[in-house]
């Protein structure tokens, strides 16, 4: 595609025959088959309609090309049944294409487009036909360019029909590994910062995102190895983006193991964490009892469990409660403690002292489930039963927060994503978000929302989220595979859509219909680099290009920071501590001083939740003198019973 | 009388009852009328080629005498590459006007609206003689432009649907043009043999050249038969034309290179136009081209109000 800058080329003429009319909302025109136009090419249509200029705006949907031939036989007979035969004339063939209406311009009265003369569209062009010189200044953020590599255009969104509060949330579509979805998802935050920084007016804005797979998202705030173009360095520009790594990124990974001060990610080492290190985050018991379906499956928790599972909370988690019997006032603050008073609301039930509050097969069955959480999410679950993590605090504007979950097993990583959403719906209803629009970027929606499937803790609050979310500076960019396969209500109430490579099988589905064949076709094979986005303010569709993101990509950062080979449980203090404040000499002293049997495990999870600034020597001499006993692991219940459940 | 190839609708060929040689034309090459195979098809000089063309409708009629709008159009279109390139002004002319007897020009309100060309024709004479003159100076019409564009053309080699009479400078001179004639109205040879070597030509053959008896109207001419296809299953005509050629030696000498030019303009055919035979795809080309140019039934009456 190639374009003017502020000058139009006229390339061809509109065609309108009895058979093939022009309407109001499509048109056909030839063009010179050297003109460089094709699916998405913008395109100006000049006629005079009653003295009166008539201008429509249309974007190539299709195109056609034919010659004077009635019959492929007549070409056969034409060349005597012999390909290699070059005839000395060429068969005159016209190139036609056709095109949805964009806009016009006057407005009323919406007859067909006009039998006029048909013109490249310049910048200016675009601009009006994608209505985006209306708001462009105030309320644009870049999503892309138009055009060819010569003259990229800028394109720009609609902040409030993006972010808020008029229409919200994206949700993107694309074949996983193609660099579409992630790539462009990092462009547009880059594009979003950037306008909240620049715009006056503009909302502060945060986000949130879940590395779920390599390290794709584990070090956006380094220096690409690879070269941007100068053809992408200039979308860059036009965009008004400055192509340079993420600023305030903070990244958090679960423990390894509860016993186990070592964090679960592969992002680690002093190079790559110099500054910026990863932080912990791990659930405390309330996560632990709000998340309790996911945690155990949604089938296992029946009425009468989750009665009980209703019944500790309210006694022994939000408050403290008298143990059945003489067993005095308790409150649960870790799983241990909770399993302890379940076991002590089983002996009162299974001596027959006083009416249990359920029966006891179902306190055995919530027993069982609540101590094999303990091994099953081994690292996720705090020791303390203290919440770790981003939410904790507010989000600081302009901060992108990166939650690692690429080491977890499937179901851990249902039980962080459930929990966080279901925290960050609790901070929106509250408002205490801290920016005025949060981002969350939700991959894999196939699996967290799927369509057709039963209602799930996570697929009501991705739901509520879409449907209520911009009202209350939550904006949920969704990313999937499959988008016939993501719950309609989800999906439908994104006001901007992006659409990368798709395959061919997805495209044939009925939600696609509503493209032109050749449009279907592009999107199945769209390079890197392009999509499609479809945006309240534009009246169709309209692919753009966007650059590779301005940060170490993920193979290039694991490729840079290898895993080092086990460390021990010395070694992971030293080093946390080094990339804190302190003297390293002296944090290497009183380390070497310390017995080889000491609770290193919980010393490390000190200094990791401490803040990276904090004074190492200081908390490695206060955990000396006060040094945390070893907790109590719980005991293996029914160890002398015969478990129903197991 | 013998008839001949009479299929279709063609023409039909007729010889003398005997052998008439005396009243054959000429060979202008050595040796006997013969079936000679055309050598070197595989490639070609043509670089213009030339066509007009016209579109006639009775629109009215005055007192029974007829009135037609006429649209007369001809073409000189060069072919750069492989790729026939539209004409500009200098090389192409149109003509839409009224053609009526002059003797009704007064009375006819139409006559307003449009150029006229008053034809001079005796109010005496039948109706249907005033409508031969009329439709007759439209074909001349269009013969006057093709003769001005052949008359200006002056490089490359031009290949032009009909004969050469157009081509003729008036100093007697020819730029190099070669006339393709599709039909077979005249009938060059009469005796049986040589007619007979004519229809029997094979897809590639040809005549050796001939000097064809003209009327006093015609420029003196090169001619030769061209089998350009063949088909058992078609008429003796089918694929045959008549190549003319300037009446010079030069021209003559090459007659089997030109030849073979013509068999290497076979492809592409100029399919579905029935006249796909005989009709070379650039001479097509412009056909189509001019046919662009004509107004269409619609406009037409939609000038006529």
């Amino acid at each position: 595609m190639i374009m003017q800058a502020n000058t139009s080329q006229e390339i061809g003429r509109v065609i309108g025959t009895e058979r093939k009319p022009s309407t109001a909302y499509t048109f056909q025109f030839w063009a010179r088959p050297r003109e460089r136009i094709g699916i998405g090419s913008i395109v100006r249509v000049e006629a005079v309609v009653d003295d009166a200029q008539v201008t429509v705006y249309g974007i190539v949907v299709e195109a056609f090309a034919f010659n004077d031939l009635e019959s492929p036989l007549h070409e056969f007979l034409s060349m005597g049944g012999d390909a290699t035969i070059t005839p000395p004339t060429m068969r005159e063939d016209i190139r036609m294409f056709q095109a949805a209406v964009l806009r016009r311009e006057p407005e009323e009265p919406v007859g067909a487009v006009p039998i006029g003369r048909v013109y490249l569209a310049s910048e200016d062009d675009v601009q009006k036909a994608l209505r985006t010189n209306e708001f462009r200044q105030q309320f644009g953020i870049a999503c892309g360019c138009y055009g060819g590599k010569d003259n990229p255009v800028p394109v720009h969104l609609h902040r409030d029909f993006l972010l808020g509060s008029e229409a919200g949330h994206l949700n993107i579509t694309g074949t996983s590994g193609l660099a579409a979805k992630t790539s462009y998802i990092l462009f547009l935050l880059k594009s979003i910062f950037t306008h909240s920084k620049t715009t006056p007016g503009a909302p502060t804005v945060a986000t949130l995102l879940f590395n779920t797979k390599g390290g794709d998202l584990l070090y956006l705030d380094k220096e690409p190895e690879h070269v941007i173009s100068p053809d992408q360095v200039e979308i860059y520009h036009r965009c008004g983006i400055e192509p340079t790594p993420f600023e305030n990124v903070e990244y958090y990974a679960p423990y390894k193991h509860v016993a186990n001060g070592e964090l679960n990610t592969v992002r680690f080492g002093a190079e790559v964490e110099e500054g910026n290190p990863t932080r912990p985050f791990a659930f405390g018991l309330q996560d632990i009892m709000d998340n309790f379906e996911v945690l155990v499956g949604r089938e296992d928790l029946d009425a009468k469990a989750a009665g009980f599972l209703g019944y500790l909370k309210d006694k022994y988690v939000l408050a403290q409660g008298k143990l059945p019997g003489s067993g005095g006032e308790r409150q649960a603050k870790t799983l241990g403690e909770l399993t302890d008073i379940i076991k002590a609301e089983l002996r009162q039930a299974d001596n027959g002292e006083g009416k249990g509050v359920q029966h006891p097969l179902t306190m055995r069955k919530v027993l069982n489930r609540l101590t094999n959480l303990q091994h099953r999410y081994s690292g996720l679950i705090s020791h303390d039963g203290k919440t770790l993590g981003p939410l904790s605090k507010r989000f600081e504007p302009g901060s992108v927060v990166v939650v690692d979950v690429s080491q977890l097993h499937s179901d851990a990583k249902d039980l962080v994503f459930s929990a966080f959403i279901s925290q960050i719906q609790d901070l929106m209803e509250d408002r205490k978000l801290g920016v005025d629009r949060l981002i969350v970027v939700v991959d894999e929606l196939n699996k967290y929302a799927p369509s057709g499937g039963g209602e799930t803790y996570v697929l009501s609050a991705l739901k509520d989220i879409s449907a209520r979310g911009r009202y209350m500076g939550l904006t949920l960019f969704g990313a999937q595979q499959f988008r016939s396969r993501v719950d309609k209500e989800v999906v439908g109430n994104s006001a901007s859509h992006a659409f990368g490579h798709i395959e061919a099988e997805e495209l044939a589905q009925p939600g696609y219909s509503y493209f032109t064949p050749a449009v279907k076709e592009k999107l199945a094979t769209l390079p890197t680099g392009e999509v499609l986005i479809k945006h309240p303010h534009f009246a169709q569709p309209i692919f753009v290009r966007f650059p590779i993101p301005p940060c170490l990509r993920g193979s290039d950062g694991l490729r840079k920071y290898p895993r080092a080979a086990d460390r021990s449980l010395r070694e992971l203090v030293a080093e946390r501590a080094r990339q804190m404040r302190g003297n390293p000499n002296e944090i290497a002293d009183l380390l070497s001083k310390m017995a080889e049997d000491n609770d290193m495990a919980n010393l490390l999870r000190e200094l990791h939740r401490a803040p990276v600034d904090a004074d190492a020597v200081a908390i490695i001499r206060q955990y000396g003198k006060v040094s945390v006993a070893p907790r109590k692991e719980p005991r293996a219940v029914l160890d002398d019973d015969v478990d129903p459940f197991a | 009388m013998y008839q001949l190839g009479a299929y279709r609708g063609e023409e039909a060929v007729r010889y003398a009852p005997e052998d008439v040689a005396a009243e054959d034309p000429p060979l202008v090459e050595p040796g006997e009328m013969r079936a000679i195979p055309v050598q070197g098809a595989g490639g070609t000089g043509f670089t213009h080629f030339m066509d007009g063309a016209q579109k006639s409708v009775a629109v009215a009629d005055q007192l029974g005498f007829p009135i037609y709008l006429a649209h007369t159009s001809a073409a000189i279109v060069e072919r750069v590459g492989r790729g026939m390139v539209a004409p500009g002004p200098d090389w192409r002319m149109e003509k839409l006007a009224l053609y009526m007897p002059g003797f009704v020009e007064g009375r006819a309100a139409i006559a307003q609206a449009f150029d006229v060309v008053a034809i001079t024709c005796d109010p005496e004479a039948p109706i249907e003689k005033v409508r031969n003159d009329v439709v007759k100076r439209i074909s001349e019409d269009r013969n006057d432009q093709e003769k001005e564009l052949l008359q200006r053309f002056d490089h490359g080699v031009l290949l032009t649907d009909g004969n050469l009479t157009n081509a003729k400078r008036q100093d007697g001179s020819y730029k190099f043009v070669v006339g393709v004639v599709k039909s077979h109205a005249t009938q060059h040879f009469r005796s049986r043999e040589r007619a007979l070597k004519v229809l029997g030509l094979r897809a590639g053959e040809r005549t050796p050249a001939f000097k064809p008896k003209v009327s006093k109207n015609q420029a003196d001419v090169y001619s030769f038969y061209l089998r350009l296809q063949a088909r058992p299953d078609k008429s003796s005509l089918y694929g045959l034309v008549r190549v003319e050629l300037p009446p010079e030696t030069e021209y003559l000498n090459r007659a089997d290179e030109i030849a073979g030019w013509l068999l290497h303009e076979r492809m592409p055919t100029s399919l579905p136009d029935p006249r796909h035979d005989k009709l070379l795809y650039p001479i097509h080309w412009i056909e189509e081209y001019l046919r662009a140019l004509q107004p269409t039934d619609g406009r037409i009456a939609q000038l006529l109000g």
